[in-house]
């Protein structure tokens, strides 16, 4: 059972949608982080097994592992 | 072989070169009458470019058809038949045409290499007596000091950067526009900055917006530097904008795409019109962007705010090896930046566009021995990376949106691009060219 942190898009309108999804998500077992209104997006953890549930979600955009980024000085 | 499909007749040296095939132009876009006149006057039947999802039309997915009508522009690219095309201009049905011509083979541009043929040495670039390709890199009886110590290029009152995007003319200063740099913060203590109203926000856990790496501090000196700095030439752009810093990486120059995420929503509720982002991730091989990004980019420039990207260091072109441009460099909707140094050519550092959607570089800025902020007591050095080429384009990006306070997001873009230096360089390393600023 892998914990790994995600980011979630939401789909359409999203002044309506985010709050929305955001509890449909934790109903699945997304432990929610932040929730970004301006731009749609909600960042938690889960566990890496229940992706694909996320992913089918209605309202759910898309959804993707948080990665590192870097300094671009060469 | 198909109608549509041609056989190239061996161009001889000197001609243009054209594709057998030709293009009708219409008195107007979406005009139905027109397609109906190329079938029954020409005999063509058109495909059309609306049957297309997005309107990407796929030309080697046009079934039998014998060409393809582009819409939005009233454009049909039709199979080579002239003999047809004439008996249709002659006739009296060609009233909805304007004119035909036949389609030309275009290429990308590119400086050629040739151990015999010397390049030109470029214009106006102080400290630059000539240039002799050498391997891939070019760089010569350049003294090889400019290349690794930029005190040799005369910045005594302002940098190289700012002279060739032409900063150091326009009367521009950013003034009323808020430009938002994401980065490992800034030295608060930093005499350039005191007295200059600043917002800032980390999104670094544990970390204050005190810049402990130095990255973020020269960043936001480029973008947004002072005109008069105290003892030091002009190395800032947008003098006047309005500063808000937020820590996206840490002191050690990492951080996550959830801060970033974080500060980009934040950049958007503050009414930011400007993001300038020197960070990212390589791109994974086969791959596509991530829709992540793409769909937030989007979203922030329905509110008005364009991001800025580098567009990412991997490549090592003097060992023959390039790159494609990074996370999140590479989406549709963020402005990727690539690097050019100060005798006009591609860094070998910089990345290059792919073929794939959304990865292409939009434009190039100064990335080489670039001079600007440092945090204290050190003030100021130099740093090379296409990190210091994006808040570059960032920092006139703040001077189009003083000069049109109503543009929007994609109209500072597109003005962005239109008038860029075009560079003798493949448009897959430099996008539209060398960024400019407005007068």
């Amino acid at each position: 059972m892998a914990i790994k942190r995600y980011l979630v898009t939401v789909d359409g309108q999203i002044q309506t949608r985010v709050a929305e999804v955001a509890a449909a998500l934790e109903a699945v077992g997304f432990e929610v982080g932040d929730v970004f209104d301006a731009i749609g997006v909600i960042t938690g953890r889960l566990d890496e097994t229940a992706v694909a549930l996320v992913r089918a979600l209605k309202g759910v955009g898309a959804i993707e592992e948080d990665g590192p980024v870097t300094a671009q000085d060469a | 072989m198909t109608r549509w499909q041609t056989s190239d007749p061996a161009p001889r040296a000197g001609d243009p070169e054209y594709t057998g095939r030709y293009l009708v132009l219409g008195r107007e876009p979406r005009d139905a009458g027109l397609v109906r006149m190329l079938r029954d006057q020409a005999g063509l039947t058109m495909a059309s470019s609306s049957d297309f999802s997005g309107g990407a039309v796929d030309m080697a997915r046009i079934g039998g058809a014998d060409g393809i009508y582009l819409e939005e522009i009233g454009v049909a690219i039709t199979a080579s038949a002239p003999e047809q095309l004439a008996r249709f201009t002659q006739s009296g049905a060609s009233g909805g045409m304007l004119t035909v011509e036949r389609e030309h083979v275009v290429y990308a541009l590119q400086v050629p290499r040739s151990e015999s043929a010397p390049m030109q040495v470029p214009a106006g670039v102080p400290g630059v007596i000539g240039i002799q390709s050498v391997d891939s890199l070019v760089c010569d009886t350049v003294s090889p000091a400019v290349m690794n110590d930029h005190r040799e290029i005369d910045e005594r009152d302002r940098t190289w950067g700012l002279v060739s995007t032409d900063v150091v003319s326009s009367t521009r200063t950013g003034r009323g526009v808020r430009v938002a740099i994401l980065d490992t913060g800034i030295d608060l203590q930093h005499p350039d900055f005191s007295g200059r109203p600043m917002v800032s926000q980390s999104f670094v856990q544990g970390e204050s917006v005190q810049d402990g790496q130095s990255h973020g501090t020269h960043c936001a000196g480029t973008a947004l530097g002072p005109a008069k700095p105290g003892s030091a030439p002009r190395y800032g752009v947008a003098w006047e904008a309005e500063v808000y810093i937020a820590k996206v990486l840490s002191n050690r120059g990492r951080g996550s795409d959830g801060s970033v995420l974080a500060a980009i929503n934040w950049a958007v509720t503050n009414k930011c019109r400007i993001v300038s982002m020197s960070l990212g991730s390589a791109a994974q091989p086969g791959a596509q962007y991530s829709q992540v990004y793409e769909t937030a980019a989007q979203r922030a420039i329905a509110s008005n705010t364009l991001l800025v990207a580098a567009a990412g260091n991997e490549s090592r072109r003097a060992q023959g090896q390039i790159n494609p441009v990074g996370r999140p460099a590479d989406c549709p909707s963020v402005m990727a930046v690539g690097a050019i140094d100060a005798t006009m050519q591609v860094a070998p550092f910089s990345t290059r566009g792919t073929s794939g959607p959304g990865g292409g570089i939009d434009l190039v800025g100064p990335g080489v021995n670039v001079y600007s902020t440092l945090p204290s007591p050190t003030l100021y050095g130099v740093k090379s990376g296409t990190s210091m080429a994006c808040p570059h384009v960032a920092g006139i990006a703040a001077l189009v949106a003083e000069a049109n306070p109503q543009a929007s997001a994609r109209d500072i873009w597109a003005w962005l691009v239109k008038n860029a230096k075009r560079l003798p360089l493949d448009s897959a390393d430099v996008g539209a060219g060398l960024v400019q600023a407005p007068r």
